[in-house]
């Protein structure tokens, strides 16, 4: 009964109310049993007796009372909690060191989880997203044609919808000043593939993709329509500008939905058709079918009800094959189909790195959990007499029971509140760093949704079953004669057990660490050939401010005029590469008789970059102005590459051979990691960018010493230019080179903080097994020094103690590093996994702070007074 | 405990206390004690102080309602009184004791 159910609840909550009325009507009974045995003639004192026994046993009876008055299990809770909380002002701290690892245990796991979790776990808000499948091979994301991609979808009957994206940033235009927006060229079949709906109006279909010609036409998302137009009811037809090219608006996509990519969210779908008005540099070039050369976009692809994965992937590869045999390509590797419900990952690469991070950081909070179980047993041992105590006046063991689960408990509701404020921190910090180089709209976001709340509770949940478990069971074995001598060594081998978890956990940590800043430190240290922090790079788009074809080089030609006479700049050129993923690589085939094909570099620069970034022609010449025009392609290629292909002779004059064809070099330059530091082989082969059909190209300006001052400076320069075409982000070649390795000087940086957590809380946890042994055996000690036993053999006999444990974690933690840091392979540079100099010196590091924690209480054994340690107990 | 006397049978406390109630209006649990020892001519043996519990289970299942009031004695005592509920309760009780009475007394006289 409801009612009922409430004031119990409110008895349970606040007992005395319930309280005085029972002790009045009892007093009241009383007072009336004993006015009657006076009446009939008892002394004071007879009548009390009398009273007392016509009524009854009255304590019983109030907890008879009692039982049904409230709850009693919660209120026993209650009463645990209390205690609980009076022992832990006891003994700060205790209480502080434990809520602190758990915290700082709990809280790196939630950011990263909540990384993880928007990157890796989140799915596109489309009906049915685990019928999506991403188009790879050999593991990575293939990119198809506009006409594969329609040929592919008109006969693939496994697939209900095969459609294509290409992410870009446009300019548009809705007041007075451009601003940039995420946006994507999308094939017909894009919005029937997802399954979006319309909110409003109605979305791309291929009819509007075929007559994208005279009228263009787009579609908006929710987001665009109510922060740029307040959610205008008749926003559809609406004229937008795009790259100063008139737009229609012809709906409204639903509300959530922002594109195919997650980590990059889109307000604005294009018709793939419109192509040229963002790549303009393939307007006016005869017979170039952009259509079916540019392989360009991002395939995401619906299974159809009947079809499986695999039938669908192999059905693909069959009609590619016969796609490109009909194209006279008979290269076409497998299409593999990975899932895609998470959309197309194309922008921030942290999945791998986060996943990282994350498993480190259950290592670290294991660690915590082993190190809390360990002080938490040594605790019960020091209260066992408590215990028993309770036991032998007719406590019950299960109420003893209770008392420890709710202090553990009590513990990891602390840990986790704190622990949620860290992780607000840690999460932060993080993102800000990994947002520095990232345009206003690309910013990362990260979501605090359901399932970090459920991942936080269970994380909770499992520290407490984790490090409350031990001392439960040794509450369970109490006996009202203190814990049983049994007992008490099955306590000291687990907390033993413990420390050996703690070391060999600590190992993969401290290893891991060690890797991942040998990684860090590689890249830091690396030569580039240049000072990165003299160089600006300026990502500009000719095609936002709507030039097209010549006028988009004849753009460049006037900003790099216009910033090279500017006070403080040295040089100044444009070459390809925006946030250095502007490179492509090449297989060129051996010279004739010699050695297997070579992987190099393919790049694209404008005459002047070499003076630019500093790198000296050794021989042959720099390409000049007449080289875009000119029909024969020329090359130019790093020194190291000149030793590698061509050996002892000259190269200039001679080619290179590439799929049959010949390049011929014109000139050698000295080797620059113009890629950033990331990429190992400085063998690089130079076209002329002006015979490579690219519309957008970086700005490159040398300065005479740092750069950043210069920023302004070069900004208002390049706007005067042309303020119709907005600068898309604009950083010194340091910025981009860090913002390109953001997610290794995380993993650098967090691992090394979780590697010193580690490495403190295995110190803390063999110090306390260390002093509370030798709190146990203080007297024998004593009594040892008194017969004469010297310094050599007392340390001896706590050594053998730690030396067990010490080699036991490291014979168990080593291999077990070593296998685990295998999956790191792919974030490492410089060092392998097995590197022998970081392992030697993690595990000089994990030992030195062993000992180091071992030296403390080894000295108060020797310290150890006969006398006194006699005198004790 | 002496002859001729015997513990209030489980369960009947109740029976016995909502009976009172509709007999003799409000009491309070003195009044119900000493109700209750002289219509059972003292061969009951209650133990008052239990009259209390039940009395607060009563409440719960709302068969009874209690407020406070001054006794005889200008004592403030809590007066219980029978809710529409325990009338109802009670009526039911009451034939089945009564049916439950009648299949003893048959099952320990089957001759007469």
């Amino acid at each position: 009964m409801l009612r009922s159910l409430l004031s119990r609840l409110f008895a349970t909550l606040l007992p005395q109310f319930g309280e005085r009325r029972l002790n009045q009507e009892i007093e009241g009974h009383l007072s009336e049993l004993r006015a009657r045995q006076s009446a009939q003639g008892l002394g004071p004192e007879d009548a009390r007796l009398a009273a007392r026994r016509e009524f009854g046993p009255v304590e019983p009876a109030k907890e008879l009372y009692r039982d049904h008055a409230r709850f009693r299990a919660l209120e026993n809770v209650f009463r645990d909690l209390r205690f609980a909380i009076r022992q832990s002002r006891k003994n700060p701290g205790f209480t502080v060191a434990a809520v602190l690892s758990l915290a700082l245990g709990i809280g790196a796991n939630t950011a990263l989880f909540s990384f993880v979790n928007s990157i890796l776990l989140r799915q596109l808000p489309v009906p049915n997203a685990n019928r999506l499948v991403l188009l790879k091979s050999a593991r990575e994301p293939i990119r198809l044609s506009y006409d594969q991609l329609n040929e592919l979808n008109r006969q693939a009957t496994e697939l209900a919808g095969l459609s294509g994206s290409f992410a870009l940033d446009v300019s548009a235009n809705f007041g007075d000043h451009p601003q940039w927006i995420s946006a994507e060229l999308v094939t017909g079949q894009y919005f029937h593939t997802l399954q979006i709906k319309p909110q409003r109006g109605r979305l791309l279909t291929q009819r509007d993709l075929d007559d994208s010609a005279g009228s263009p036409v787009c579609v908006i998302s929710d987001r665009l329509w109510q922060s740029q137009f307040q959610g205008a009811p008749d926003v559809i037809g609406r004229s937008i500008r795009l790259n100063t090219r008139p737009y229609k608006i012809i709906g409204v996509a639903e509300r959530g939905v922002a594109g195919s990519d997650l980590q990059r969210p889109a307000d604005l779908q294009i018709p793939a058709t419109r192509l040229v008005d963002y790549m303009p540099a393939f307007v006016g070039i005869p017979h170039f079918d952009w259509k079916s050369r540019l392989s360009l976009f991002a395939s995401i692809a619906r299974l159809s009800p009947h079809a499986s994965r695999a039938s669908a992937a192999t059905q693909l590869t069959r009609l590619n094959r016969d796609y490109l045999k009909s194209k006279k390509k008979d290269k076409a590797a497998d299409v593999e189909l990975a899932d895609g419900s998470a959309g197309i990952q194309g922008f921030w690469k942290l999945g791998k790195p986060a996943s990282i991070l994350l498993g480190v950081s259950l290592l670290v909070l294991l660690i915590a959990c082993a190190n809390l179980a360990t002080l938490l047993l040594s605790r019960m041992s020091a209260r066992s007499s408590e215990f028993a105590l309770r036991l032998a006046i007719g406590g019950s063991r299960r109420r003893i029971l209770a008392q420890v689960l709710v202090e553990s408990a009590l513990l990891a509701v602390f840990g986790t509140a704190a622990g949620i404020t860290v992780a607000y921190a840690i999460e932060q910090v993080l993102l800000s760093f990994l947002n520095r180089t990232a345009p206003a709209i690309h910013q990362l976001h990260v979501a605090l949704d359901g399932n970090v709340l459920v991942f936080v509770a269970a994380i909770s949940g499992i520290c407490i079953l984790l490090f409350g478990t031990a001392p439960a069971l040794q509450a369970a074995r109490m006996t009202p004669l203190g814990s049983s001598p049994g007992n008490t060594r099955a306590g000291a081998a687990l907390r033993k057990a413990f420390v050996v978890a703690q070391i060999a956990l600590s190992f993969v940590v401290v290893l891991a660490a060690g890797l991942l800043v040998g990684t860090l430190r590689n890249l830091k240290t690396l030569d580039l050939g240049y000072h990165p922090d003299e160089i600006a790079a300026i990502d500009i788009r000719p095609a936002s401010g709507g030039y097209t074809g010549a006028q988009a080089n004849q753009f460049y030609v006037r900003v790099v005029d216009r910033v090279r006479t500017l006070p403080g700049v040295k040089a100044a050129a444009t070459a390809f590469g925006i946030n250095f993923a502007g490179r492509f690589n090449m297989k060129l085939d051996p010279q004739a008789g010699t050695g297997a094909p070579l992987e190099v570099n393919m790049f694209g620069v404008n005459p002047g970059y070499f003076n630019t970034f500093g790198a000296r022609i050794l021989a042959g010449r720099d390409f000049n102005a007449s080289d875009a025009s000119d029909k024969t392609q020329s090359y130019i290629i790093t020194e190291h590459l000149a030793k590698r292909y061509f050996h002892d002779r000259n190269p200039i004059g001679r080619y290179l051979l590439y799929e049959g064809r010949k390049l011929p070099v014109i000139g050698v330059v000295s080797d620059i990691r113009d890629q950033g530091p990331r990429e190992t082989s400085p063998d690089t082969v130079y076209q002329d960018a002006g015979q490579l059909l690219s519309s957008s190209l970086m700005v490159y300006v040398r300065c005479d010493g740092p750069c950043a001052p210069l920023l302004p400076t070069l900004r208002m320069a390049v706007r005067n230019v042309d303020p119709n075409t907005p600068i898309l982000a604009m950083h010194t070649v340091q910025t981009e080179i860090e913002g390109a390795f953001s997610s290794e000087q995380v993993l650098g940086l967090l691992s090394t903080l979780f590697a010193v957590l580690a490495m403190l809380l295995v110190a803390a946890g063999i110090y306390g097994v260390l002093s509370y042994t030798l709190t146990r055996r203080t007297r024998e000690v004593g009594i040892r020094i008194a017969l004469g036993a010297s310094a050599k053999d007392i340390v001896a006999l706590f050594a053998s103690e730690a030396a067990a444990m010490i080699v036991l974690g490291t014979l168990i933690g080593v291999p077990a590093a070593l296998a685990a840091v295998t999956v790191l392979k792919s974030q490492l540079f410089g060092v392998p996994p097995d590197d022998p100099k970081t392992l030697a010196a993690c595990i000089g590091c994990i030992l030195a702070v062993i000992l180091l924690a071992c030296i403390v209480p080894i000295r108060r054994a020797l310290r150890i007074a006969p006398q006194q340690a006699l005198r004790i107990e | 405990m002496p002859a001729g006397k015997s513990d209030i049978l489980q369960g009947t406390l109740d029976l016995i206390v909502l009976k009172t109630l509709e007999t003799l209006g409000p009491l309070h649990g003195y009044g119900l004690a000493v109700r209750i020892q002289q219509v059972s001519d003292n061969i009951l043996q209650l133990n008052q102080g239990t009259l209390y519990p039940a009395l607060l289970r009563l409440e719960q299942k709302g068969w009874i309602t209690s407020k406070w009031g001054e006794s005889d004695n200008n004592r403030r005592a809590r007066f219980y009184s029978l809710t529409r509920a325990g009338k109802k309760q009670l009526r039911e009780e009451t034939a089945d004791w009564e049916r439950f009475a009648g299949v003893m007394q048959r099952v320990l006289r089957p001759a007469e």
